[in-house]
């Protein structure tokens, strides 16, 4: 008896957890999409892959990094909260780190510190960014990369990656070269 | 299918256990002709195992041509298919092995596949040791559900997977390594049941040799910054253990396994003696970290305790209690494991002393036993042991020119009149 109730009840347990986990990253995903503030960020993209996830672009940020006073910067592998800004040219930029969740987490992002410098008696403190990658249809890829070398040769050139945070989240949404989305400029080359 | 319902409805009338149910349908199974139903079984899982990766593959190219939907839809489809199917073998294929295997198999790699899929759809961050530990859970069920022997196998080999990611280098510390222990445990069990039911069986098997090399591998991930040596007793005793737990059941000659245990044991012991016997290893050991300091290396004190307890525990046991021969020499290196890290703690060139002789004597032990059992194998084994040993030495710049190539020239000639004895007295005897 125990044995007929038993396994199909547990297998449809299962099923269920199956499919509620990875909805739930989607729901998450697209809550912070709609309903986030946009950031954008500057980077440069790189084209590396992953076993699993198919063909990416790795983004290395400009805000990155922070500097602070080296009696006050965690360690790596530490979680912190950067509280997020725009600088005079409207790119992101870090305002301030704290170590503590803060209460109301309005432009915060979690975020991890991967290494930090020291110079003098500050400390260069480099953050681990939750959106480094930007996953590209797998021929793509290489191609994304050769459009941001060519656009660095131009003048003012600028790529930068567009952001949304809600909550601590960060979720990337586009990345853009000289002001146009990666994605039509990768259709009509 | 008749078979399946009468022995359901037996148990649940209390005619029969649970147990005995189980046994019964794994008798049926045993009756059809091994060879072919193995086969039949290895062509499907590996059939199943290159299907579902090829189609991931073939997802992953991530196709622009479709709307996010759709991508997402085929990214659930495989997962799906593989729920239906795990579904269909419950209600009405669940006394086939061959139908549980291939179902179960396909489901379980579909999960990594769909969790991989909407990960890169929707950009989602994320590390390996995340990703792997969540697959691994949502998949953990299916062992026991089914039940499923290659989804155990490939459970087992994903916990091992997500150690080296999560508990070792980079990653290491960031990530904590103990989700590995609970995702042993609950395999344990099932590991339990193939060696009571099938315990000569392909899987069971491979779970004789991946379960002592899961723990090997696991015990390296709690290396603290400090206290070292407390890591090196807790590998000396767990060595200890495997090589006990191998000769009992190599003794019973009714267990037909392949030792995993016994192998790993002894090699592994023979290993850390050969490391021991170099002075530079010790000189190494002291100057980087502190051998015995307890802060920074508490857990391996507590494991390194744990350890040398059941070892020492099994070491009574089989000869104190069950007076086990031909004694094993082996088994108590764990012992002197432990007092070498003492005696380099107090002086870093004591330990090689004991290290040198422990393996020489043991060479020569098992070099006078082949000889008494006229076993050829015993015979080199204990010669290659003393070889190796000479091997070693010559690269330990202390000892003079001279003292190395006797020791050499001892040993090859010792290797040329052994073999030439034996062979001797094999011919009078014939």
């Amino acid at each position: 008896m125990l044995n007929k109730l038993l396994i199909p009840g547990i297998f449809l347990l299962l099923v269920a957890a199956q499919w509620a986990i990875p909805l739930d990253m989607i729901r998450s995903s697209n809550l912070i999409l709609t309903e986030g503030k946009s950031f954008r960020f500057k980077c440069a993209p790189i084209d590396p892959n992953d076993p699993f996830r198919g063909k990416y672009i790795t983004l290395n940020f400009e805000a990155q990094q922070y500097l602070m006073d080296s009696a006050l910067a965690p360690q790596p592998g530490e979680t912190v909260w950067l509280r997020m800004t725009t600088d005079s040219a409207g790119y992101a930029k870090i305002a301030s780190l704290t170590e503590n969740k803060p209460e109301n987490l309005g432009d915060y992002m979690e975020t991890e510190v991967s290494t930090y410098f020291m110079e003098g008696d500050s400390t260069l403190v480099f953050f681990t960014f939750p959106f480094e990658r930007f996953y590209l249809e797998e021929t793509k890829a290489p191609k994304a990369e050769a459009l941001y070398q060519e656009n660095l040769q131009g003048q003012n050139a600028t790529s930068y990656a567009l952001i949304y945070l809600l909550n601590g989240e960060a979720r990337i949404q586009e990345v853009y070269l000289d002001g146009k989305p990666l994605s039509e400029l990768l259709k009509n080359p | 299918m008749a078979l399946e319902k009468d022995l359901d409805k037996m148990v649940e009338e209390g005619v029969i256990s649970f147990e005995t149910s189980r046994s019964i349908r794994n008798w049926y199974e045993q009756q059809q002709p091994s060879d072919n139903r193995r086969l039949t079984l290895l062509f499907g899982v590996l059939g199943v195992l290159l299907v579902v990766s090829g189609i991931m593959l073939v997802l992953a190219h991530n196709w622009d041509s479709f709307p996010l939907s759709v991508k997402t839809v085929w990214a659930f489809l495989p997962l799906l298919v593989g729920q239906v199917g795990v579904g269909y073998v419950l209600l009405k294929k669940r006394d086939q092995e061959w139908w549980r295997e291939i179902s179960a198999t396909w489901l379980a790699l579909s999960i990594g596949g769909c969790i991989a899929l909407i990960s890169q759809i929707y950009h989602l961050p994320g590390e390996l040791p995340d990703f792997l530990l969540t697959w691994l859970l949502l998949g953990a069920a299916l062992i026991y559900l089914l039940p499923s022997q290659v989804v155990a196998v490939l459970f087992l080999a994903g916990s091992v997977w997500y150690a080296t990611e999560a508990g070792y280098g980079y990653n290491g510390s960031l990530y904590e390594g103990y989700y590995f222990w609970g995702l042993l445990l609950w395999v344990l069990p099932f590991y339990r049941s193939l060696w009571v039911i099938k315990k000569d069986g392909f899987f069971a098997r491979l779970f004789h040799f991946g379960f002592p090399a899961a723990l090997l591998i696991g015990l390296g991930m709690h290396i603290g910054n400090s206290g070292y040596g407390w890591i090196w007793i807790a590998y000396a005793s767990l060595l200890s253990i495997f090589y006990m737990l191998g000769t009992f059941i190599k003794s019973h000659s009714d267990h037909k396994i392949s030792n995993g245990y016994y192998y790993s044991g002894m090699l592994g012991s023979l290993l850390l003696l050969f490391i021991g016997s170099f002075v530079d290893f010790w000189k190494g050991l002291v100057r980087e970290r502190s051998l015995l300091t307890i802060d920074g290396g508490q857990l391996a004190l507590v494991l390194a305790i744990i350890l040398s307890l059941l070892a020492l525990s099994g070491f009574i046991y089989l000869f104190g209690v069950r007076k086990f021969t031909p004694f094993k020499p082996l088994a108590f290196s764990f012992i002197l494991f432990a007092a070498m890290i003492w005696m380099a703690h107090l002086s870093n060139g004591l330990a090689v002393i004991p290290a040198n002789l422990y393996i020489l004597g043991l060479g020569v032990w098992v070099l006078v036993e082949g000889s008494r059992q006229k076993s050829f194998f015993r015979i080199n084994a204990g010669l290659g042991l003393i070889a190796i040993l000479a091997i070693c030495r010559f690269f330990d710049t202390e000892l003079s020119f001279v003292l190395r190539g006797l020791i050499f020239i001892t040993v090859g000639i010792g290797f040329a009149l052994a073999n030439y004895q034996m062979i001797q007295k094999k011919k009078t005897h014939a």
